[in-house]
């Protein structure tokens, strides 16, 4: 199965983020990562940079890894992975 | 129940970290809660420093010493606190007590207005509005006796905003100038296990900054520009109002709708129901929109906001604990616990 970034793993591990405010964001961020199988990544859609900052500073206090980023019309599109 | 309740807790609070974290917030709330009063001039300290750090912060990047650094932004703010005592505050006083004094005549000419309405729908129970707006009339002239009282008679209280005026500026001069010194002291207090602490801290002043940075930003536009549209519009009490527009979006939603009701109220008393009430009413509709939907977006395109509804709940919890203070401090607050959201660990890292 593919999803919108192309062949990068199952659409159950996609995380839809997009128009999400605090603490709706950070609670749907962290409920996915800790649902998250070990090994998988997560596919995650964004509709500001705002939103895409707040993920790279997850990432970083989290230990996990941007492994991909896109930007696709108004949408951004981050592919996280566990370190 | 018992197994729900252990189950919960062993998965929120197992992290040693986290029970530390959790204790160290609770500390501080704690102070805050039973000595807030005593320590009120400390507080505001601590808020002025660090604000003013940031200024320190950029003379120190560009090569200057951070003694010297440090002198420049005191005076900068000295300069600041004696503009406001000695210029901007007698104004807005006089203007407030001005304001105050007019309240009850424009009560009265709403109640004429209802009076009016009601004569033509009868059907509309005139007496009860009318004892409403008796009610608050009754209210007013106590806030205005008070106001009276305040200004001649309250001399201990004058005394009371003398000392926090000295004290204020001392403490700054002494938390800028000594800045490593109280930071390692605090530092020397926590646990070493401490990196959970230390993560709430950075994303703390990571948003405080932007979020302090954005509204003062946001306070200084819409402050002037209301000014620069009421005084073409030639509004009665324009500074004050002004003022209170600048300072109305430190509380969101809420802010900008209990700052209207004066606005429209001053300006209906002024010129009535007619075409420059209308049109001043509409210039001051469309500042807001453009403060919501093009200078927010702007300088708050860093992070994701806060959901208009856990805004009002901040507002309202922090409210009815600290008054006004927690009114204004609502959101820096409700950051901190999006911080603390942020960071504390998933159970299964």
């Amino acid at each position: 199965m593919s999803n919108h970034l192309g062949n990068m793993g199952p659409i159950s591990n996609y995380l839809n983020l997009k128009n999400l405010k605090c603490p709706a964001f950070i609670l749907k961020l962290k409920s996915a990562i800790k649902n998250l199988p070990q090994g998988k990544d997560l596919n995650i859609a964004s509709s500001t940079t705002g939103q895409v900052n707040e993920i790279k500073n997850f990432c970083m206090l989290h230990d996990f890894r941007i492994v991909m980023e896109e930007k696709k019309g108004n949408c951004y599109y981050l592919l996280i992975s566990r370190n | 129940m018992q197994n729900l309740f252990k189950h919960w807790i062993k998965q929120y609070f197992s992290n040693y970290e986290a029970s530390l974290l959790l204790i160290w917030l609770l500390s501080i709330v704690f102070i805050v809660i039973v000595g807030g009063r005593v320590l009120a001039p400390v507080i505001t300290s601590l808020i002025i420093a660090y604000l003013m750090q940031g200024m320190v912060n950029f003379l120190v990047n560009r090569k200057i010493a951070h003694k010297i650094s440090v002198y420049i932004v005191f005076s900068f703010f000295m300069a600041i606190l004696f503009a406001g005592i000695f210029f901007i505050i007698p104004i807005i006083w006089k203007q407030l007590g001005n304001f105050i004094n007019s309240l009850p005549r424009m009560l009265n000419k709403v109640d004429g207005a209802i009076t009016l309405v009601s004569n033509k729908y009868p059907f509309l129970l005139r007496n009860d509005v009318s004892s409403f707006i008796n009610s608050i009339k009754e209210e007013l002239a106590s806030y205005s006796q008070y106001y009276i009282a305040s200004s001649y008679t309250k001399i201990l209280e004058l005394i009371h905003i003398l000392v926090y005026f000295i004290l204020v500026p001392f403490l700054v001069f002494f938390f800028l100038r000594d800045k490593d010194m109280f930071l390692g002291l605090i530092k020397s207090t926590l646990p070493n296990q401490r990196r959970l602490i230390m993560q709430v801290a950075s994303e703390m002043n990571r948003q405080i900054a932007n979020y302090i940075r954005g509204k003062g930003i946001e306070i200084l536009v819409a402050g002037l520009v209301t000014y620069v549209v009421f005084l073409f519009f030639g509004l009665n009490y324009a500074e004050l109002l002004a003022i209170l527009v600048g300072l109305s979006v430190l509380i969101p939603i809420v802010g900008v709708l209990v700052v209207s009701i004066p606005v429209i109220l001053v300006a209906l008393f002024q010129w009535g129901g007619t075409e420059q009430f209308l049109a001043l009413t509409i210039a001051f509709a469309i500042i807001q929109i453009l403060d919501g939907n093009v200078l927010v977006p702007v300088l708050f395109s860093d992070a994701v906001g806060l959901h208009p509804v856990i805004i009002i709940i901040s507002v309202l919890i922090f409210g009815s604990i600290w008054g006004v203070l927690g009114v204004f401090f609502a959101i820096p607050l409700a950051t901190l616990l999006k911080a603390v959201i942020n960071v504390w660990p998933v159970n299964n890292e």
